[in-house]
């Protein structure tokens, strides 16, 4: 089977340091992947990589064998939320899904449909409100990120960190939607998370990037949660 | 405590932003401080000989005292647009023991320290030696200066003031603009004069004793009025703006026009939510009036150079305001630009069709002056399609190679964010060529020539737009990793 995403001996350099640097990885079509990692171990700069954000000094990203560096046609089917670096902040929540809408070719039928799913997500803060995105909380301001990257249903969903910021009850609906989006659709997911508990709970795949380098990559199973958590406690005593 | 605020805000001046702009900027606003200074000075030393040129000789005291009240106005409106508001942000002194009254008229004081007051005593205090000196002596010469200080401290307490209420109160503004506006266009078109006035007013300062005195009763009740004002709104969540409902059907017509029509939309919005795009837009509109300093003259207005570069000038203006820091803007949420699901070529298409814009409604404002003769209409309409076809291209490919962010929540008024060499350079193009070629024309005493040259210039090279975008657009995909990597440095 063909590959949806595919990493090519991906490397990015920073002042004569290698920040990432990936021999291979391809990803299947409905894969869910989980991304772990401590802060700096390259999580960000790989979705960057993947989304044509910065340049890669060496090697090729695929996203559906499009290579994302020379071809724009990745854009079309990919749905993304890194930062707030990616919401209009003077737009109302509705107008920035209306703009995204009409990018992604959505009737308002369909809007209204693919927004309908958010319903207990937005908990009535976010949709008629007439307020501008950049006066909402953080944690709203994910809600319309995560929201906005899936409209128009994308192939493949990028998010980087989407549970930081969110309220407890937050965290498991969308680590809930997420979960049943995995199961529903063919939707190839790929999320970081410094939440261990999360990822371990809906990812089929999770890798473990360290000082950019992809440590492990394990399928999921009982095991998985106890083998990151002494990982990472392994990696505080080597370094005390 | 006033010493240690005090040490507060100079530290405050100088680890600010504003220290921390490039050598460039630096150099340029140096130099222009430097230009006003001297202007200001040579002014206020060579008043006497200029007043006796322009009235002939006599009551050079008198003739001053005629300009004082125009000078006035014109000050209170340079400094609402131009003058900060001094906030030593109070917020964090508010916790710790110190009584507010005290960081209030702290405040109120330290306010006074400014450029703007500076300049007017760079003139007033010349001229108090050379001008009242000889005929009322010394003495009489600093009691002057002293009133004048008070006058401009006035304007100083009065202009703050006017622009904090306006902050909370819009309509404020537009009164006083329209009543400052109209007093000033009113005496120009010799609807009134305000020269008396002036004179019964201000004419005292110069010959009499006491009169100094006057003006520290309006300087009290200003300042009393600014710390009303600021006491009123001491708590934090005063100063917060109440987030009121926004309005989301302004521009609802565009949106439904298709991608292109969702993208200005959604970059005009852009413009009327955030502070320095507004002062953008409202500096283009003002400038509109700039074609009457040169049709306002008779041997301006029978030549043809510069005509054509007011019309240049004013059909131009806002796009190159806007323009000269197109994509900056959108600096906060770049990232997301590049991700979503439109090309390069698409997203330039819709910065051309919002810059064509700007143009166009320029074009529409300064149609009146084709009262001044239908010369005006050819004039502007062939600066129009200058602008249309070359200054938008020009404007477009400038724009790949900024790569500084811009906070688009600090107000316009020197406001340097974001400015480069970039900058600079490419108002050559935009307003040098088209003069220089025109004057080639003009020279050959055939000016109307020169506009068919410059207006088909234009709608030549608006035939080649696709190609334009294409070029554009390929920059840009060399540039934009450098310009991401720009813009996320905040």
């Amino acid at each position: 089977m063909e590959s949806i995403i595919r990493i090519e001996n991906l490397r990015k350099v920073y002042g004569g340091e290698t920040v990432l640097h990936i021999p291979q990885l391809e990803l299947k079509a409905g894969e869910s992947f989980g991304l772990v990692g401590n802060n700096g171990a390259g999580k960000t700069t790989l979705f960057r990589l993947l989304l044509d954000l910065i340049a890669p000094d060496e090697g090729t990203a695929y996203l559906q064998e499009v290579p994302v560096k020379t071809d724009e046609s990745w854009k079309h089917f990919t749905g993304s939320y890194l930062d707030e670096g990616f919401l209009i902040d003077y737009l109302t929540p509705d107008e920035y899904f209306n703009f995204i809408g009409k990018l992604r070719g959505l009737s308002a039928a369909e809007q209204t449909e693919q927004l309908a799913r958010f319903g207990d997500l937005f908990a009535g803060e976010i949709r008629g409100k007439k307020k501008y995105i950049r006066d909402l909380s953080k944690g709203n301001q994910k809600k319309v990120g995560v929201a906005g990257a899936l409209l128009g249903n994308p192939d493949i969903l990028l998010l980087d960190e989407p549970f930081a910021n969110l309220d407890p009850s937050t965290q498991f609906q969308l680590r809930d939607m997420l979960h049943q989006l995995d199961q529903e659709t063919n939707i190839t997911l790929v999320i970081s998370s410094h939440d261990l508990n999360h990822v371990t709970q809906f990812c089929q795949r999770i890798a473990v990037l360290d000082q950019g380098e992809l440590v492990k990559d394990i399928r999921t199973s009982d095991q998985t949660l106890p083998e990151l958590e002494s990982f990472f406690m392994e990696k505080i005593r080597g370094e005390g | 405590m006033y010493a240690t605020l005090f040490k507060h805000k100079w530290k405050q001046t100088l680890r600010s932003g504003f220290m921390r702009q490039n050598w460039g900027v630096k150099i340029l606003l140096g130099f222009l401080v430097l230009y006003f200074g001297l202007i200001f000075l040579a002014l206020g030393i060579l008043m006497p000989e200029l007043l006796e040129e322009i009235h002939g000789e006599g009551d050079v005291l008198g003739y001053f005292a005629q300009y004082v009240f125009y000078y006035v106005l014109v000050d209170i409106a340079a400094r609402y647009m131009l003058q900060d508001l001094t906030v030593l942000s109070v917020q964090q002194y508010l916790i710790l023991p110190v009584r507010k009254s005290k960081l209030l008229h702290f405040l109120l004081q330290s306010s006074i320290f400014n450029f703007f007051n500076l300049l007017p005593l760079l003139f007033v205090i010349p001229f108090a030696f050379r001008g009242v000196a000889p005929a009322e002596g010394v003495i009489q010469a600093v009691l002057f200066s002293v009133g004048m200080l008070g006058v401009v401290l006035c304007d100083h307490y009065l202009a703050i003031y006017l622009k904090r209420i306006a902050a909370v109160k819009f309509y404020v503004f537009l009164v006083a603009l329209v009543v400052i506006a109209g007093l000033l266009v009113g005496q120009n078109l010799n609807w009134w004069s305000l020269y008396p006035v002036s004179r019964f007013t201000f004419g005292p300062l110069a010959q009499n004793y006491y009169a100094w005195l006057v003006p520290l009763l309006p300087l009290a009740s200003l300042y009393r009025l600014n710390y009303a004002f600021l006491k009123r709104f001491t708590h934090l969540d005063q100063w917060q703006k109440q987030a009121k409902e926004v309005s989301e059907n302004r521009f609802a017509y565009l949106e439904k026009k298709g991608l292109y029509g969702a993208m200005v939309a959604n970059e005009l919005k852009l413009i009327t939510r955030n502070k320095r795009t507004k002062g953008v837009l409202f500096s283009g509109l003002f400038l509109a009036a700039y074609g009457l300093i040169f049709y306002g003259v008779d041997t301006y207005r029978e030549g043809y150079g510069w005509l054509l570069f007011a019309g240049i000038f004013m059909t131009g203006v806002m796009m190159i305001n806007y323009g000269q820091f197109l994509v900056s803007w959108e600096s906060s949420y770049f990232d997301g630009i590049l991700t979503r699901n439109f090309s390069v070529k698409q997203y330039y298409r819709g910065k051309f069709w919002l810059l064509a814009t700007m143009v166009l409604v320029m074009y529409i404002i300064t149609l009146p002056y084709a009262f001044f003769g239908l010369k005006a209409l050819w004039i502007n309409t062939a600066a129009m399609f200058y602008n249309l076809g070359v200054s938008t291209v020009i404007l477009l490919f400038a724009s790949t190679y900024t790569k500084k962010p811009i906070d688009l929540s600090k107000g316009a008024a020197f406001n340097y964010q974001g400015t480069s060499a970039t900058q600079f350079v490419i108002t050559v193009p935009l307003l040098l060529v088209p003069i220089l070629l025109f004057q080639g024309f003009n020279l050959l005493g055939a000016p109307i020539w020169g506009l068919v040259t410059i207006g088909s210039l234009g709608l030549i090279n608006l035939a080649f737009l696709p190609y334009y975008l294409q070029e554009t657009a390929k920059n840009f995909k060399e540039k934009k990793y450098q310009k991401a990597a720009g813009y996320r440095q905040k």
